[in-house]
């Protein structure tokens, strides 16, 4: 992204701006759409995206960082679509950090039963599988568009991942625990 | 990352899979939008703080100087956040501002957030949403699974989020203690920008003082704690906006209210794993 573009809108400049909504909304809306699993909230959560960038665009100390900072927004957006649509689930599943999963070397992973377990996470794990998997983020690139600490980027990763792979095999899951947040 | 490399290649081919591109008319719809959206130009200006915290009486009575303060912020900032009309015309600011004239967040619209099981409210801009936490939480809990969202958790589409919640003290534990023990759990300031005590701010919450921790580094958050009554209450807020130092947080804090004979302490726990599984505020 030019660096000069990205100081036009910041000085208010829609053009300019809608320009770098140009050149970065491909890319926003496939993460959108991974992480909410939904082309029309995906478009939403964009769109959204869009608006809060201008609005606080003002606030960005480093043009270089406008990618990162944009992506932020992004994911706060989808955040918020989850939350709005009652698409994200009510229930928190929480893995002791004592549990081990089950290995089993002869399962064949499926993609639906991906996705299924995928619909199951909360957003902010889907997030984080997203920027990770989909990205390809590194740990530290993640926790600055998440606006987490680093360490707690790393342990979310973890849990997302354990989270994942426990409720694609929910028969060998014993010891998942539910916690009613509704 | 999941040291199964079977998994991580099913993951990754299977997160590759869907539109690479926006729909056509994305865009146009959302600069529609903004085209009615004024913006002011490039903040100048953040609320002074007095930095360098460390406990002495003099420190905590100008803590009170500080909540002052705290409320007292530019027109312009978090405008839109503070004001679900959006932000202020730019008639209205200094074009070339190196000292905007600060006024105070317009809080009479706000609303009350209460928590039963933690033991406070405070009050919220309406545009933000509470999720309200019925789980416990301690601080142990805290150093194990910093990972799961803790607390009341509150979402705003402007992209500042609330984290709340309580955890009864610790004997022998302060206050610079327990924001050590968080930091030491990895679950508020990262590796990577440390946040040392030279820079923690005073600040009083519900007239006890309190610590104001500000990441200015990569990534925007602040935390907002403070003890009362045998408790340590944890105001954490994330934001979209370069920098964590907001008005609009630092009058939410300012209008909490503590009540720590309220909340309800976690039941004791019946071994060595175990972790309280449900409870309603």
């Amino acid at each position: 992204v030019d660096r000069r573009l990205v100081e036009r809108a910041i000085e208010g400049d829609r053009d300019a701006f809608a320009s770098l909504a140009l050149l970065v909304s491909d890319s926003l809306y496939a993460v959108a759409y991974r992480i909410l699993r939904d082309p029309g909230l995906a478009e939403d959560a964009l769109q959204n995206t869009l608006v809060m960038a201008w609005r606080h665009l003002d606030g960005l100390r480093d043009p270089d960082r406008f990618e990162a900072w944009i992506r932020r927004v992004l994911v706060h957006a989808s955040y918020a679509e989850a939350r709005r649509r009652g698409r994200e689930t009510a229930t928190v599943r929480r893995i002791s950090m004592t549990d081990e999963l089950v290995d089993d070397g002869a399962a064949v992973i499926d993609r639906d039963e991906i996705e299924r377990a995928f619909r199951r996470l909360s957003a902010e794990h889907r997030a984080i599988f997203v920027l990770h998997y989909y990205l390809g983020l590194p740990l530290v690139d993640i926790a600055s568009t998440l606006g987490i600490p680093d360490g707690t980027a790393r342990s979310r990763l973890h849990y997302a991942i354990r989270a994942l792979r426990a409720l694609m095999q929910p028969d060998r899951m014993a010891t998942l625990e539910e916690v009613n947040l509704a | 990352m999941s040291d199964d490399p079977r998994f991580d290649r099913a993951a990754r081919e299977w997160v590759d899979v869907g539109p690479a591109l926006a729909p056509a008319g994305a865009v146009a719809a959302a600069m529609a939008k903004i085209a009615s959206i004024e913006r002011p130009r490039r903040r100048g200006w953040r609320p002074g703080v007095r930095p360098v915290w460390r406990g002495s009486l003099a420190g905590w009575l100008g803590a009170a100087a500080g909540l002052i303060a705290a409320v007292v912020v530019l027109s312009a900032q978090f405008g839109g956040i503070a004001s679900p009309g959006g932000s202020s015309s730019p008639g209205s600011l200094p074009t070339a501002a190196p000292t905007p004239v600060p006024t105070a967040v317009d809080t009479t619209r706000w609303i009350t957030f209460t928590s039963n099981l933690y033991g406070y409210s405070f009050r919220v801009p309406p545009t933000f949403q509470g999720s309200p936490s019925g789980d416990f939480w301690t601080l142990e809990k805290y150093r194990n699974q910093y990972d799961a969202n803790h607390g009341d958790d509150i979402l705003t589409d402007e992209g500042v989020r609330l984290f709340v919640w309580s955890i009864a003290s610790e004997e022998g534990l302060d206050l610079p203690g327990y924001v050590d023990a968080l930091i030491d759990a990895g679950g508020a300031v990262g590796a990577v920008c440390p946040q040392p005590r030279e820079d923690w701010t005073e600040i009083a919450i519900d007239d006890t003082a309190g610590l104001m921790i500000n990441n200015t580094c990569n990534s925007p958050w602040a935390m907002a704690v403070t003890e009362a009554g045998g408790r340590f209450y944890t105001f954490r807020v994330e934001s979209i906006v370069d920098y964590p130092d907001n008005p609009v947080f630092r009058a939410i804090v300012a209008s909490v209210d503590l009540r720590p004979e309220d909340a309800v302490d976690p039941p004791a726990p019946t071994g060595s794993a175990a972790l309280p599984t449900s409870s309603s505020p």
